[in-house]
């Protein structure tokens, strides 16, 4: 995480937390993810992890979804969820940035990377 | 002899090796490292045609690349591209790499790529207002965008400029990966590729280093810690080198069934004037590394990699683990300092061993009867430039991330 960004957490003042959070699980360094919206009081005292698994098990999933689903699902067979490059403990507000749309309306972000790590030089997929 | 070299490559699925053998590419360089460094990259990947401009190349890379591809050819031309008659010299090329630094240059090749059709592939390193860092970007006609306007150098006509051994190492392995991709077809980046951090001091502090793993990701971290200053070294590997190691650590042209530990601090020593040293042997948990400040983690197997992981962590050094794959690659660090998690823990990669089977893994490898992973030269130099940069942010009292590189994303990290 850049100073930046910890900076961006620290300033998220008690108005800001009362914000909707959204969060993405993107499947390794892809541009989309699968995303989970949270309204303010849903979310506050649940850990990021819990909230990662409830976005994760959304049911009634677009087709798109779905496809981005398996891509998550093959980077976790030995893979983990990181954010920013870090582990996932805490809650969720410990790693949200605010954001807002082009309309204006902010919002508290959270993104989610479905890594595989690279070994280096033994393949166990081939056989 | 020649497929054997190349053996790790071509097990790459829908891997085209004849079209990067048959391709001929055009390069533009200053009297700088980034063309010489291209070149010496681009030779072990099996590109066999080459045409630069420059006004000056680094005879000692250029003869590497002679050394680890018999088929490679050079036609150099020195001297700077500043009119539109040195256009000629690219005739027939399939792709033109602009390495250079000034702007003229620049807007000429771009012009050229408009006009003939010629994909453009610009990559530079930089220093401005405090910050410094590359850009790579990929023109192909129809992407007359905004961003053309940054990788126009300021001054126009060639002059002194900001380089950087490290920094070219991770410029040429991304365009180096966009060349491949063109040549075979693949999609290039339509982004703007960038990295930017805070300009680095000098550092004058002598660390003593370990490299543990002297493979493709050592052999780079080798060159990057040597174009840094570091002179204080020790490559620990028990491995010899084999034909096949070719394609992408490329200090070993010549010296197959020699040790990989070895040659490497040999080679260094000899072009870099080092003073590192080789210990042939595994790091398990009972080495000692007390008599080192950092050690970087260049190993192949998770196994190894959580041994490190966790003999840094009982003896308080910091880590900098690298991993890679044909297309993607991860850099984590561990700082005692900082007290966080190594990176078996990060990865996760206890579950993963958990996972295996210990008996068949010690059986397929001391067997020969595994099936190599295939592997490349462009994520080994793009990881281990990244690790060495990564090492020198650390002494410089900044706060580097983890980093996760990977080429089928357009921003690539």
């Amino acid at each position: 995480m850049t100073d930046t960004e910890v900076k961006k957490i620290l300033d998220i003042d008690e108005d800001e937390k009362l914000l909707p959070l959204v969060l993405e699980i993107l499947p390794g360094h892809a541009a989309e993810g699968l995303i989970g919206i949270y309204e303010p009081g849903s979310y506050e005292g649940k850990s990021l992890r819990k909230l990662c698994d409830r976005t994760l098990n959304k049911k009634n999933l677009s087709i798109e979804e779905q496809l981005i689903v398996e891509d998550i699902t093959r980077q976790l067979e030995g893979g983990k969820l990181l954010s920013r490059g870090q582990e996932i403990e805490g809650t969720a507000l410990e790693y949200a940035v605010s954001e807002q749309t082009e309309a204006g309306e902010k919002y508290l972000y959270v993104p989610i990377r479905a890594i595989k790590p690279q070994e280096g030089g033994w393949d166990w997929g081939v056989n | 002899m020649r497929s054997n070299r190349l053996d790790r490559q071509l097990r790459i699925e829908g891997w085209n090796q004849q079209v990067l053998e048959n391709a001929k590419v055009g390069v533009v360089g200053d009297n700088d490292l980034l063309a010489s460094l291209y070149l010496m990259s681009a030779s072990a990947l099996g590109l066999n045609n080459m045409v630069v401009l420059a006004p000056a190349l680094d005879f000692k890379l250029v003869e590497i690349a002679k050394k680890l591809n018999p088929l490679f050819t050079l036609t150099h031309v020195e001297g700077f591209y500043t009119h539109p008659v040195m256009a000629g010299l690219f005739k027939a090329c399939d792709l033109i790499v602009d390495l250079s630094h000034y702007g003229l240059a620049n807007k000429l090749l771009i012009e050229k790529g408009y006009r003939e059709k010629i994909p453009i592939i610009r990559g530079f390193c930089y220093e401005h207002n405090g910050e410094q860092g590359l850009k790579v970007f990929t023109y192909v006609r129809g992407r007359e965008w905004q961003e053309l306007q940054e990788l126009i150098s300021p001054p126009h006509f060639p002059n002194g400029h900001f380089d950087d051994g490290v920094l070219d190492t991770i410029i040429t392995g991304i365009t180096l990966d966009e060349t491949k991709n063109i040549l075979m077809g693949f999609g290039v980046s339509d982004k703007l590729i960038s990295y930017t951090k805070a300009k680095k001091t000098t550092v004058q502090s002598r660390p003593k280093i370990l490299v543990v793993g002297s493979g493709a990701l050592g052999n780079f971290v080798g060159v990057g810690l040597a174009y840094s200053g570091f002179r204080h070294i020790t490559f620990m590997d028990p491995d010899v080198i084999e034909m096949t190691n070719l394609n992408r650590q490329v200090l070993f042209y010549d010296a197959i069934g020699r040790s990989k530990a070895e040659t490497l601090a040999e080679r260094l020593n000899s072009i870099f004037n080092m003073a590192g040293k080789a210990q042939v042997s595994y790091f398990d948990k009972d080495t000692d590394i007390t008599a080192y400040d950092v050690v970087f983690d260049c190993v192949d197997n998770f196994e190894s990699r959580i041994v490190l992981s966790e003999t840094c962590k009982v003896q308080g050094k910091i880590l900098i683990s690298g991993g890679t794959s044909v297309d993607a690659g991860q850099i984590v660090i561990y700082n005692p300092m900082k007290n966080g998690v190594t990176p078996a823990e990060l990865l996760g990669l206890y579950d993963i061993v958990k996972e295996r089977s210990p008996e068949a893994y010690q059986r397929e490898r001391a067997a020969c009867i595994y099936q190599p992973d295939p592997s490349v030269i462009m994520t080994n130099q793009i990881t281990a430039g990244f690790m060495v940069d990564t090492f020198r942010m650390l002494l410089d009292g900044q706060d580097p991330g983890n980093i996760f590189y990977d080429s089928n994303n357009k921003e690539r990290f």
